[in-house]
């Protein structure tokens, strides 16, 4: 193995890449371009950063990844959401993807399947919430039934983001009692295209169909495709977290970075401007030490915990502050957007508002606080 | 000093002041433990941990001065008029002869000392104490306006560059005690949320009094990582800190009005500490600037450069 590049020499490198390729790697839409495209793109980008030598770094080997911190990572990421070239929250579904395949799945499994995920040649998709599962993710019920080496499963899955566009799915299912709660849930990988599955996309607020619903009739599972131990499935979802938390928010640090760029280009100069402008770039900045700091724990090999529903409170108000700040000092772009760039940022401020929705919502993040982190006992 | 100095540290300040205490009596003590040595071997952790706790506490000092003093090279003690309230800027030298300035004092260290040194953007200047007129204010407030009036008795001239250190010191040291004061507030409320009983269980079970102290903790956490970045860098530029000493100044507004809230009717008795907090916030937030007026110009310098820097990376 090379010895892993340090962050900084990584970064210095990869803007060189960057540069030189910049025409190849470019979107070819301007704005946000349709969904259709974005995925097109999305897997480009990933293609040629794979054989490039860029997205390998800060995996494990064994997953066909180049090794190194996830730091290395997340500096990735930064620099590619920063210059546009592709949906940040798209990309970064490989940050909590991946590894719980590499955390969980069979060593065959993870080394036969991430490296598709990486080098942009699949996308995956993750079905957790359902129609009556959102906060409460302990109490979904799409069942799986164990019949001999394969399993059978049963239900429905909503909210499932880009299923339609996705080769497979990381899927939670109910094999306990009804009651078990998070003791009886197991976790799949599934190939989407297995006969019983039906995938109907929904449209979300900011015009695209990214969610979609995902149903479950009689779908035949092999065992060899189970993550993790049977009824160890709330083990694998939490696992996810502490990736969603460090390299997954710092990338999204980079988009906020971009955007808040771009309201100060064009802000108006005056007081209530300066005012606005400032308070959100102290909250970018108070996210930024705070995501830094968690990226540096995480790669010094501490276990992420509830103190991290600090970050995801933060990456939702900052998120959802400087969309305010761009729709306050210029409401006609959101209002009536005009040409591409237009749309986008009309879309982008829509999105922003599920920023304290997906990934647990704002409420539950407070609650995990005063529990978990102030001691203030049950409700 | 290594996270385990700092600890150690902050536990000997801590055991050091005392809440009730007068500000001369807390400095005394400070004085003791070393405050100016550390001051020049190790002035970083040096402020973050007296300033921190000095927050916590809610206690009385007057070591601004010194922390400032040091910056530009002033040997520890000397009483400072800093600029006038919610001004952000140093005056420059004006009739050396009859200087004539309105300002902000640290109370208990201008009325024992015989001479007052007024740090200004292109010197220093010495006057007689008794150039220096203190101002009525409210008792609890260790902090006065002045007005000076008299001739400056010693000048040094110094560089622009110099005078800002001093700000960047000040503002250092108040970001840590703002940023205590919050964590102090909040863990006041903590306590009595676990302990008050109404509707026959803990007020800390109902979410709504939940969840304004969650608010108060992301805040109080999110200037205690932005410190820890600025303390990570000797040589932290003006910027850094400001911003740190931005978000110090909403941690303990918000601490401020969530844990007012939470601790209800005791909290706003004198016998409760809460109010020491609060005073203390109050009259802190503004030497130097205000959060509200720095903020703006931080949102102005954006607007001037157009352009967002990455002021910190991974
Ligand atoms: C853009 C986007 C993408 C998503 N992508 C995916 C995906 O790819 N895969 C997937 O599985 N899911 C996905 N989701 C679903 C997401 O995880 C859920 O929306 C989320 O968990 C909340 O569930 P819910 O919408 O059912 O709201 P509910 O849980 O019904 O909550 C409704 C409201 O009640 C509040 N509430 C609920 N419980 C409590 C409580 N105990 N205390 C206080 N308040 C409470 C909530 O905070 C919220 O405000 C996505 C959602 C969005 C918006």
């Amino acid at each position: 193995m090379i010895n892993p590049p340090r962050v900084g020499e990584l970064r210095a490198e990869l803007i060189s890449w960057l540069d030189v390729h910049a025409e190849e790697i470019a979107p070819p839409y301007r704005g946000s371009g349709s969904l259709a495209e974005q995925m097109i793109q999305l897997n480009r980008v990933k293609r040629l950063l794979w054989d490039a030598g860029y997205m390998g770094w800060g995996w494990p080997e064994r997953v066909g990844g180049r090794g190194g911190p996830a730091a290395l990572r997340a500096v990735v990421g930064e620099e590619i959401v920063e210059r546009d070239l592709l949906v940040s929250g798209f990309f970064s579904m490989t940050e909590t993807l991946a590894p719980t395949l590499i955390g969980f799945a069979s060593e065959e499994l993870a080394a036969e399947f991430v490296p598709r995920l990486l080098s942009g040649e699949e996308m995956w998709s993750q079905g957790f919430s359902e129609p009556g599962t959102g906060s409460d993710l302990a109490s979904l019920a799409c069942r799986a039934r164990r019949d001999g080496e394969t399993w059978v499963i049963n239900g429905q899955k909503v909210w499932t983001s880009l299923s339609q566009y996705s080769t497979r799915c990381l899927l939670l299912t109910r094999t306990g009692t009804p009651e078990s709660r998070h003791r009886g849930i197991t976790a799949f990988f599934v190939d989407l295209d297995t006969p019983g599955i039906t995938v109907r996309p929904l449209s979300i607020m900011s015009g695209s169909d990214e969610f979609a619903e995902v149903f479950f009739d009689d779908v035949v599972v092999p065992d060899a495709r189970r993550v993790g131990e049977i009824d160890g499935g709330w083990a694998v979802a939490m696992a996810l977290l502490p990736f969603e938390r460090s390299t997954a928010f710092w990338h999204r640090t980079a988009f906020l970075q971009s955007r808040l760029q771009t309201v100060v280009a064009a802000a108006p100069d005056d007081d209530h401007s300066a005012v606005l402008l400032g308070e959100a770039f102290a909250q970018l900045h108070a996210l930024r030490c705070r995501s830094r700091a968690t990226v540096r724990r995480f790669d010094d090999g501490a276990t992420l915990g509830p103190e991290t529903s600090v970050d995801k409170v933060l990456v939702a108000s900052v998120e959802q502050r400087i969309f305010d700040v761009a729709r306050e000092l210029d409401p006609l772009a959101v209002a009536l957007p005009d040409g591409p760039d237009g749309d986008r940022r009309r879309d982008e401020y829509l999105y922003s508002r599920a920023a304290s929705i997906y990934g647990g919502t704002g409420e539950i993040q407070r609650n995990i606080i005063a529990r978990r982190l102030l001691d203030l006992g049950d409700e | 000093m290594d996270a385990e100095d700092l600890v150690l540290l902050a536990t000997s300040v801590a055991a050091a002041i005392d809440s009730d205490a007068t500000a001369p009596t807390n400095d005394d003590a400070l004085g003791q433990l070393g405050w100016s040595d550390m001051l020049v071997a190790e002035p970083v952790a040096a402020m973050a941990v007296v300033f921190g706790q000095l927050g916590r506490a809610a206690a009385a000092s007057t070591v601004l001065d010194d922390a400032v003093g040091h910056a530009i090279g002033l040997s520890p003690g000397a009483a400072l008029v800093h600029p006038e309230w919610a001004t952000a800027a140093l005056l420059a030298r004006g009739d050396l002869a009859h200087l004539q300035l309105a300002g902000t004092a640290a109370r208990s260290r201008i009325a024992e000392r015989a001479t007052v040194q007024i740090v200004m953007s292109d010197g220093v200047a010495t006057v007689d104490a008794t150039s220096v007129d203190l101002l009525d204010g409210p008792a609890e407030s260790g902090l006065a306006r002045v007005d000076v009036d008299g001739p400056v008795t010693d000048w040094t001239s110094h560089d622009p560059w110099l005078a800002a250190t001093a700000i960047t010191a000040a503002r250092r040291a108040q970001a840590h005690q703002l940023h205590g004061l919050a964590s102090g507030m909040l863990d006041l409320a903590t306590e009595h949320a676990r302990e008050r009983m109404q509707f026959g269980r803990p007020i800390g079970s109902f979410q709504a009094v939940r969840h304004k102290l969650a608010e108060t903790h992301v805040a109080v956490e999110a200037a205690g990582d932005a410190l820890a970045a600025n303390d990570e860098d000797d040589e932290a530029d003006g910027l850094v800190v400001d911003l740190a000493r931005v978000l110090s100044g909403r941690a303990a507004q918000e601490a401020g009005r969530h844990c007012q809230q939470v601790l209800a009717g005791i909290g706003f008795t004198r016998d409760h500490r809460f109010h020491r907090y609060l005073f203390a916030a109050i009259d802190l937030d503004g030497l130097y600037g205000t959060t509200a007026g720095l903020t703006k110009t931080l949102g102005q310098q954006l607007i001037a450069d157009r352009t967002v820097p990455r002021v910190i990376d991974l």
